[in-house]
């Protein structure tokens, strides 16, 4: 049996750990393994932590190892029973609908299904804020997140989201994870000399595609980016390594591990948004 | 003049496969109408593997001129703010 032992929510430790626990499993070739959350706190996770882990235990299932979470821990109870996360590889659910309203519980990301999420998160959104808001945006950027995951990915469906939002500050986390090839690596399939810094990079630029598929033009992560509100972060961590935007804002660094498949995690700050107003026209005489 | 409902073309397809069938039904139109009207009504979202397939093949083919036979109806301010974002840098 191996324990996989996670006692710290710094979101650099908790991934490394993902990585090592993903080899570990793959190499140990044990029949069961228990997920344990010793010293931390339910409150101190977020989005990045649900789905980077929902992507572990989806890719240890598959080795047909049987899987436990510690429910002596606060935080292994917290997913059993409030996030369900049994339903998932148990019940062989996609989504489970949970009670906590602040919370759009994990969703399996499949490639039949990436127009029906856009429109449950923009059911979501409806009934949670019975506002004139135009959120169009948050769906709009769930939308291209997830079609980038089925476009480019390679991640034979082992992806998740996982939305949080936080009622005080009104601002929306969000979270997308694959297991697939990484942006460097798929960058690197036009450029090849590309480090996974300039990938990165490169990824986020208007019009650089890979052209995976024929309606691809560069414009998706673009879009994600101009969805996340200008005092918030994009993080997108991909291979070996991080990129970070802010406003105009975009910094890269190199990661101590690689992270084999790609986590995109941003922030909407709602007051930033207006109430919804229709113009009469748009037309193209500026041209 | 005439009106092309965008709405009706996202019903059940996906947003690539609207986007072609949007291009399709203006290059049908292009030759013989002064303008084409896009109905946004009851549209939230527009992303870009839509307007790839749509709006960005017609200014490929045919350039960003083009455009000024299309116009855009029920459109909301942050849709408009998309669109002009996006002309301007696929153009």
């Amino acid at each position: 049996m191996a324990t996989l032992t996670f006692n710290s929510t710094n979101k650099d430790i908790w991934l490394s750990k993902i990585m090592d626990y993903k080899n570990c499993v793959h190499n140990e070739d044990c029949e069961n393994v228990v997920l344990t959350f010793p010293n931390i706190e339910v409150k101190d996770l977020s989005p990045v932590h649900i789905v980077t882990l929902a992507c572990l235990i989806e890719h240890i299932s598959r080795f047909d190892v049987n899987i436990k979470v510690d429910r002596q821990t606060a935080v292994g109870n917290y997913l059993y029973l409030t996030l369900k996360f049994k339903e998932y590889w148990a019940g062989g659910q996609d989504h489970s609908h949970i009670e906590d309203e602040n919370i759009l519980n994990l969703w399996r990301l499949k490639e039949e299904q990436k127009e029906l999420y856009g429109d449950e998160v923009a059911n979501y959104l409806k009934s949670k804020f019975k506002s004139d808001k135009d959120l169009s945006a948050v769906k709009l950027s769930i939308t291209e997140a997830f079609y980038n995951v089925c476009d480019h990915a390679n991640a034979n469906k082992n992806a998740f989201s996982f939305i949080q939002f936080d009622p005080d500050k009104q601002i929306l986390q969000i979270a997308v994870c694959d297991f697939g090839i990484g942006i460097g690596n798929s960058v690197r399939t036009v450029l090849p000399d590309a480090s996974d810094e300039e990938a990165l990079r490169k990824a986020i630029e208007p019009r650089f595609t890979v052209k995976s598929r024929m309606h691809n033009s560069g414009m998706g992560l673009d879009s994600i980016r101009g969805s996340s509100t200008e005092d918030q972060n994009m993080l997108i961590l991909s291979n070996g390594a991080f990129l970070m935007t802010k406003g105009d804002s975009v910094r890269t660094k190199n990661l101590d591990f690689e992270f084999r498949g790609t986590l995109v995690y941003y922030k909407i700050n709602l007051n930033h948004y207006d109430a919804a107003e229709t113009l009469e026209t748009l037309d193209f005489d500026y041209l | 003049m005439c009106t092309i409902n965008i709405s009706y073309i996202l019903k059940d397809s996906d947003y690539p496969t609207a986007g072609a069938k949007l291009y399709d039904m203006i290059i049908a139109k292009y030759d013989t109408e002064d303008s084409i009207t896009l109905d946004l009504i009851d549209v939230d979202a527009l992303p870009s593997m839509f307007l790839n397939t749509s709006i960005g093949k017609l200014i490929t083919d045919k350039g960003k001129m083009a455009l000024k036979k299309i116009r855009f109806t029920n459109i909301t301010k942050s849709q408009a703010a998309r669109i002009k974002d996006y002309v301007a840098k696929v153009s």
